[in-house]
């Protein structure tokens, strides 16, 4: 256990950089909101979806922690379990601080009207009538979910980088294209609009929490038996 | 002495390439062995399967007596730094401080501090962005300041300048002197670290080719230079080495050491004694093997160690 935590605590060591950065893609984002904002005639709509840029930076994140931070981590003789833990440690870690500024300013938009310009850019009209406790929760898990992907999508380069690129990208065209033909075919995209259609913030949480255990897992797999060399 | 890592019939594969070919060896406790051999010899290959960093073929690795493959409690004793370590990308030179004392208890702060005045790294910049010189530096400090019980350094002195070099050897036997620990070096400047060395193992294509104290070692072969058939005489029933031909006079190496018979043998024929440095002795086992002289160099010597 006590390895894990090192694992985490290196990749919390850079602080500065790990609060500043998405602090600063926030500030921006928001920034260019609210100048539209106040530009635009009143009656336009004025939802973004411009929140999802700290949720890139968590996957770029995630990333960088398995493809920079394995091969420093298993030098200073961590194991593969204890840094795959570490890691999703680190995550969880995230998570929680950038769920919880989410919702701070989530609330902070629900007192100000929209930042005095009836903005929507922490709550979404989607999201009307949602707890603050489960949207707190939501926030969380979702930039949980976010930073796993971005772990096993590293975990998946690290092990397999040369052989990916010839046989997993156009693997991926196979799998992905023929999907979207038999869904046409089927006629089935209709149901599939229909389920995204249908989710709410509770039931989508409750899909991106299955997700996170998913991409935990295939990670896990996928660490288990990387060459650090 | 106590043997704290032990390799036995090691052989590793990459895709159709023998790297490694049923290697046993063993290492112990206290020592510093110089891991030596050309390049692709398969030193870093054994390195990284010492550290359970690559899974072998076949065979098998005690370290502290246990498989070392995800074993938190000998893992965290060990401490490998690679030629080519690579370092998180935000991190500077301190983070990699920080992160070094998470990962050891042992970690020695203080020494830390003065390696980075003494190697003159700048705390705050970018170990990525370091030269390659000062990036061997980080992982030399690394390695040292660790204190782990086996620190492992793949080449460590590369883009290092003589100065630096020396510093690095200095330290290294200060540092063993006040804490011993067991060092395992990686190295092709051989005659540099040779006086640093308690122990050495030689691989060649994959195999050890040879294994033993440093201070046997030394003194393992001869060079005898003189006239050809005296040479000839002196020589007789000596595994040959290398055989260098200057004119009527030969310069031949044996792999062996003389006995006072043949030294006066020789001192009678006027021909020349000289020991082998290590160096010589690598380079003529790293050539030995393409001349299919594999036999001769496979004996290990010092017997089973």
């Amino acid at each position: 256990m006590n390895r894990s935590v090192a694992v985490m605590r290196m990749h919390l060591v850079d602080r500065i950089t790990l609060f500043l950065m998405p602090t600063s893609i926030l500030a921006a984002s928001f920034a260019i909101n609210v100048a539209v904002w106040s530009l635009e005639p009143p009656s336009g709509s004025r939802t973004t979806g411009a929140a999802i840029s700290v949720y890139c930076f968590v996957l770029a994140a995630a990333m960088l922690c398995v493809t920079r931070g394995l091969p420093f981590a298993l030098g200073m003789g961590s194991s593969r379990r204890a840094f795959t833990l570490g890691t999703g440690m680190t995550g969880l870690v995230l998570a929680l601080v950038m769920g919880t500024a989410y919702l701070v300013l989530n609330r902070l938009e629900v007192l100000t009207n929209g930042w005095w310009l009836h903005g929507a850019f922490f709550e979404l009209p989607w999201f009307h009538g949602t707890s603050p406790a489960l949207l707190w929760v939501a926030f969380t898990v979702a930039f949980l979910a976010v930073f796993m992907l971005g772990a096993l999508v590293a975990a998946v380069w690290f092990r397999w980088n040369s052989s990916l690129l010839v046989i997993g990208a156009p693997a991926t065209v196979v799998v992905v294209g023929g999907g979207a033909v038999l869904l046409t075919w089927r006629h089935g995209w209709d149901n599939i609009w229909h389920w995204f259609g249908d989710l709410t913030p509770m039931s989508m949480t409750g899909w991106l929490a299955v997700a996170t255990v998913v991409f935990a897992g295939l990670t896990w797999a996928t660490l288990r038996r990387v060459r650090a060399a | 002495m106590n043997e704290l890592i032990e390799a036995t019939n090691v052989t590793k594969n990459y895709r159709g390439v023998r790297a490694l070919d049923d290697v046993t060896l063993s290492i112990s406790e206290n020592s510093i062995t110089g891991l030596l051999g050309r390049n692709g010899a398969g030193k870093t290959t054994l390195m990284s399967l010492l550290t359970a960093q690559d899974f072998l073929t076949s065979g098998s690795v005690k370290v502290f007596g246990e498989d070392p493959l995800e074993n938190d409690k000998v893992l965290s004793r060990m401490c490998f730094i690679r030629e080519s370590q690579r370092y998180p990308n935000n991190f500077k030179v301190r983070h990699v401080l920080a992160a070094g004392e998470n990962f050891y208890p042992d970690w020695d702060a203080e020494l830390a501090a003065s390696l980075v005045e003494e190697f003159r790294l700048p705390a705050g910049r970018q170990v990525e962005k370091l030269s390659r010189g000062m990036r061997s530096s980080v992982g030399i400090l690394l390695g040292l300041a660790s204190r782990a019980p086996i620190t492992i350094f793949d080449e460590p002195y590369l883009g290092l300048d003589a100065t630096a070099r020396q510093q690095f050897y200095d330290v290294l036997l200060r540092e063993y002197a006040e804490n011993p620990r067991t060092i395992v070096l990686s190295t092709h400047l051989i005659d540099e670290v040779s006086g640093l060395l308690s122990d050495v193992l030689v691989l060649n294509d994959g195999r050890l080719v040879m294994a033993g104290a440093a201070d046997d070692l030394r003194q393992r072969a001869t060079v005898l230079t003189g006239k050809d058939d005296r040479v000839a005489i002196v020589a007789a029933g000596l595994p040959v080495l290398h055989r260098e031909a200057l004119g009527a006079y030969t310069a031949l190496t044996v792999d062996a050491r003389l006995d006072d018979e043949r030294r006066a043998l020789a001192q009678s024929m006027s021909v020349e004694i000289q020991p082998v440095s290590l160096q010589t002795l690598v380079v003529r086992a790293g050539l030995s093997e393409t001349a299919g002289a594999a036999d001769r160099t496979l004996s290990t010597i010092g017997g089973a160690r």
